[in-house]
């Protein structure tokens, strides 16, 4: 995505925006404020700032990185069903995490993460994701050989 | 004039963004999925605020949770929790789109748009904030040391306000990327690309392939969690850390009596539920005593804030009787539940006026027809329509009338 002059916003509609926007930031850092006391204001900074750090200074390079590798590995007819089979991979494992970790799990309560097998769960998930994502991409390649076929043959 | 190596002139952050660009991270694409989410986010925030009203019954004027419609707390609380889970996909996806940008060069340039980007900072340190600690509190992890209430509530303002100064910098370019002209020209282009793909035996995903991929995982990541409160769903519900239909007496327990360390005085012999407050006959009645009075059924559900929600019917004495026979005013009485609990911001609850009138505001002494499983609260609980698990008080001994 190329920089525009549009990256850097004006119009009264964006000062209007702007000003009441930050009123409400400023409303929810008061009431933080107010209500945390200490540690718990450090924790949630330590929060705060992880998450933000996590993602670009790990998680989205690691992406750039796994892209560029995807280019150079995977076979450009096949790429289009493992990209999709990724991205949702990605979704199931960030939503799996708290539950297969089951960092939550208490003796004195069972319905609490009734399941054991949530690792298994997540890994037949994947199964499933990355098996349709085969499915797709071998009647890709079968449309493109015989497209090739067809092409190839004498008029 | 010095010079400089070609190799470090490849460091400029252009570069950066050149390295990391792809026809899929255009404007039209961030466009949509920042519409996405901010239907998805604004969704979270009403159904938030909801959800805080109900936490505080008296403290809210006339915001104060109605008693009826009885399931209306279940619904909104179910929309939080999962298009909470919705956004997940959306926010990766999102910034994917536009982490090139966080490379701009120059970095600043004016006084705007130094604003729009400072913005930035509490929108997408406060979205994924809000998405982890919701996340985690569902299935009971808190890796930190703050209230989760309070932190998830006040972050959100946060986030909603840094939304606001976004969606003000975007709009002009969200209108020339999404309006009718630029939708044609993406038709355009879009047919163009798959023709060329098709040519090139495909090159990876175009933009509608992508758009759709996410739209795969959202669906994903919903059918596998919204089963813990849409019952049908329930064996779909993989990754949710509740089932609707598992727990003790066929219903899930969000603190068991172990866990509020309740036991002894629960099963005790010198059990009382004692009803004082503005009323004229204090009561002090066993369990007995209040099985032999009149018997109420009210089909009720368990809502919890973690966006589990289990129906049952429930049964005991209605908490509009037990204040009559104690002299008071059930029409206009609010009252405090309180727990045998010693410590816990759960241990006592607040009854709006609305919630002590109603009909099926029960102290519950059954369940399905069975004696409250300890669990579940026994010797007594709460039980009122469209109110948050957490006040459905367990374990209780004393209503104050007030």
């Amino acid at each position: 995505m190329k920089p525009s002059e549009s990256d850097a916003p004006s119009g009264p509609a964006f000062w209007i925006c702007a000003a009441f926007g930050l009123g409400i930031v400023a409303f929810g850092v008061g009431g933080l404020l107010t209500n945390l006391e200490g540690p718990a204001l450090m924790s949630w900074l330590k929060v705060f700032a992880g998450g933000l750090i996590a993602h670009d200074a790990l998680f989205a390079p690691l992406v750039v990185l796994g892209s560029v590798l995807l280019a150079r590995v995977v076979p450009a007819s096949v790429r289009t069903p493992v990209q999709g089979a990724l991205i949702v991979s990605c979704a199931l494992i960030a939503v799996a995490i708290p539950v297969v970790g089951g960092f939550g799990r208490l003796a004195n309560n069972l319905s609490l993460l009734p399941s054991d097998h949530y690792g298994l769960r997540l890994a037949g998930a994947l199964a499933v994701v990355w098996a349709t994502a085969a499915v797709i991409a071998i009647a890709r390649l079968r449309r493109l050989r015989r497209a090739a076929a067809a092409g190839g043959r004498p008029a | 004039m010095v010079r400089v190596p070609p190799a470090l002139t490849k460091l400029r952050p252009a570069h950066v963004e050149a390295a990391a660009s792809s026809p899929l991270r255009s404007e039209r694409t961030a466009a949509l999925l920042g519409m996405a989410l901010g239907v998805s986010f604004l969704t979270c925030f009403l159904t938030g605020l909801m959800s805080h009203l109900a936490q505080n019954p008296l403290q809210v004027g006339f915001l104060s949770m109605p008693a009826r419609p009885a399931g209306l707390y279940r619904v909104t609380q179910g929309v939080h929790v999962a298009t909470g889970i919705a956004s997940i996909p959306l926010l990766i996806a999102k910034l994917w789109t536009v982490f090139p940008k966080l490379f701009t060069w120059p970095p600043v340039r004016n006084v705007a748009h130094a604003l729009e980007r400072l913005s930035l900072i509490p929108l997408v340190a406060g979205s994924i904030f809000l998405l982890y600690t919701g996340l985690a509190n569902l299935a009971h992890w808190y890796p930190w040391q703050f209230s989760f209430t309070v932190a998830h509530f006040w972050t959100g303002w946060i986030v909603i306000g840094a939304l606001v100064v976004h969606i003000g910098a975007k709009l002009v370019i969200t209108r020339s990327v999404l309006g009718s002209k630029a939708k044609a020209k993406a038709r355009a282009d879009g047919a163009s690309v798959v023709l060329r793909a098709r040519g090139a035996s495909g090159g990876g995903l175009d933009r509608r392939g992508f758009l759709a991929a996410v739209g795969v995982a959202v669906a994903a990541v919903t059918l596998t969690t919204v089963g813990q409160t849409v019952r049908p769903l329930r064996k779909l519900a993989l990754f949710a850390p509740r089932r609707p239909d598992i727990g003790p007496q066929g219903l899930p327990v969000n603190k068991s009596a172990v866990g509020a360390r309740v036991v002894a005085a629960a099963e005790s012999g010198e059990y009382r539920l004692t009803v004082r407050g503005r009323v004229s006959r204090p009561l002090s009645l066993t369990r007995e005593q209040l099985l032999a009075m009149p018997q109420h059924s009210a089909d009720l559900a368990i809502v919890c804030v973690e966006g589990w929600s289990a129906g049952a019917v429930w049964s005991g004495v209605r908490v509009r009787d037990l204040i009559a026979l104690a002299g008071g005013d059930p029409d206009n009485s609010t009252a405090e539940v309180r727990s045998l609990q010693r410590r816990s911001v759960y241990r006592t609850s607040q009854l709006n006026e609305p919630h002590v009138r109603d009909g099926d505001t029960l102290l519950a002494l059954a369940i399905n027809g069975e004696p409250l499983h300890l669990d579940h609260g026994y010797p007594c609980r709460l039980v009122a329509p469209n109110r948050p698990g957490v006040h459905q008080t367990k374990w209780v001994t004393h209503l104050e009338v007030t």
